[in-house]
């Protein structure tokens, strides 16, 4: 507007605006307005994001351990799994015992075995006399005879002594 | 990675309890099997092989459950008793039976003829006098390729019922070869 003014006083030429154009112009500064207005008011401009930290790709020592803890817990819990079942049973046969039976109780009706020893001893002498030449003939024979009720029998006999003079 | 970690320890323990609730119950359900002296059968996988000093005993079989001071008082016990060749099941029986009851610790319940896995049998069922936890016997006499078997099971009276299943699986697969 006061370009037009010092135009208009310098002499030159000034193009007339119609009053339409001031109209619309101060639309649409309104129009701008409007929209600066809403986008003030709806769209919030993201705060400064923190900045990334790069991330290590290997675990942490804590994890790590837990990790292993937990894999080394599994295979030895199994394996002493699979080595109990597999185990014999140990206990059979061992910690109980029964005496029921369907039978009568046997009678004690043990026979007394009396044992017998019989000896019998035979000794005989034979004399024999003559007048040439004298000849003595002593024969001892001793007969042991051990016996008992279980048909065991011992013998021993000692063999007859032959004397001569 | 975190979730990684949280995904495999999840995975171990799924792993362990499954594992562990399966194979007990398993251990426990599958029958064992006896085959020695000339006689197989099955009994229930929880039961275990016991020492029997009862005389002319082959074998004898308890549940460790019901072990109370050093002897279970839920067992089965099979004896052969002594006898000669083709004796008369029904003679042999009679005879122990006049002599056993004689005994009176021991009151008859009942005696009958019964078939046990295709073979007839003869069963006496009695149970001691005693007051206290008193002790039920059922007695399975029979005659097997020529040899006379007696199986004996033995259970509290206020427990047989419960353990006539496991008594059954016993008779019923009782074989002599």
């Amino acid at each position: 507007m006061a370009a037009d003014r010092i135009k208009k006083l310098q002499g030159k030429e000034v193009t007339e605006k119609p009053l339409d154009y001031w109209t619309d112009k101060k639309k649409e500064d309104e129009d701008i307005e409007e929209k600066e207005a809403l986008i003030k008011k709806y769209v919030t401009t993201p705060k400064t994001a923190p900045v990334t930290e790069t991330k290590s790709s290997g675990l942490s020592r804590g994890r790590l351990s837990l990790f292993i803890f937990v894999v080394a817990a599994f295979f030895v819990g199994t394996g002493y799994g699979i080595y109990v079942i597999s185990m014999p049973s140990n206990n059979s046969a061992v910690a109980m015992t029964v005496n029921d039976s369907a039978f009568p109780a046997a009678n004690n009706t043990t026979a007394n075995k009396t044992n017998t020893t019989t000896t019998k001893s035979t000794t005989a002498v034979t004399t024999t006399k003559n007048t040439t030449p004298s000849t003595t003939k002593t024969t001892t024979s001793t007969k042991t005879i051990i016996s008992n009720n279980s048909n065991n029998s011992k013998k021993s006999t000692s063999k007859p002594t032959t004397n001569s003079t | 990675m975190r979730k990684y970690i949280i995904l495999v320890i999840f995975l171990v323990f799924s792993v362990v309890l499954a594992s562990g609730c399966v194979s007990n119950n398993n251990q426990s359900s599958i029958n064992k099997t006896y085959s020695q002296n000339n006689i197989s059968f099955k009994y229930p996988g929880s039961w275990e092989i016991v020492n029997a000093t009862s005389p002319n005993a082959v074998v004898a079989v308890a549940d460790p459950k019901t072990l109370e001071n050093g002897s279970p008082t839920t067992l089965v016990v099979i004896q052969k008793p002594i006898v000669a060749t083709g004796s008369d099941i029904n003679t042999i029986y009679s005879s122990n039976y006049a002599q056993f009851f004689n005994n009176s610790d021991y009151q008859r319940v009942s005696e009958g003829n019964i078939t046990v896995n295709g073979v007839n049998a003869l069963e006496n069922i009695y149970k001691t006098n005693t007051t206290v936890s008193p002790i039920q016997y059922q007695a399975i006499w029979l005659n097997e390729n020529g040899n006379i078997y007696v199986i004996l099971c033995i259970a509290k009276v206020s427990d047989f019922e419960g353990q006539q299943a496991n008594f059954n699986l016993i008779l019923d697969t009782f074989k002599s070869q």
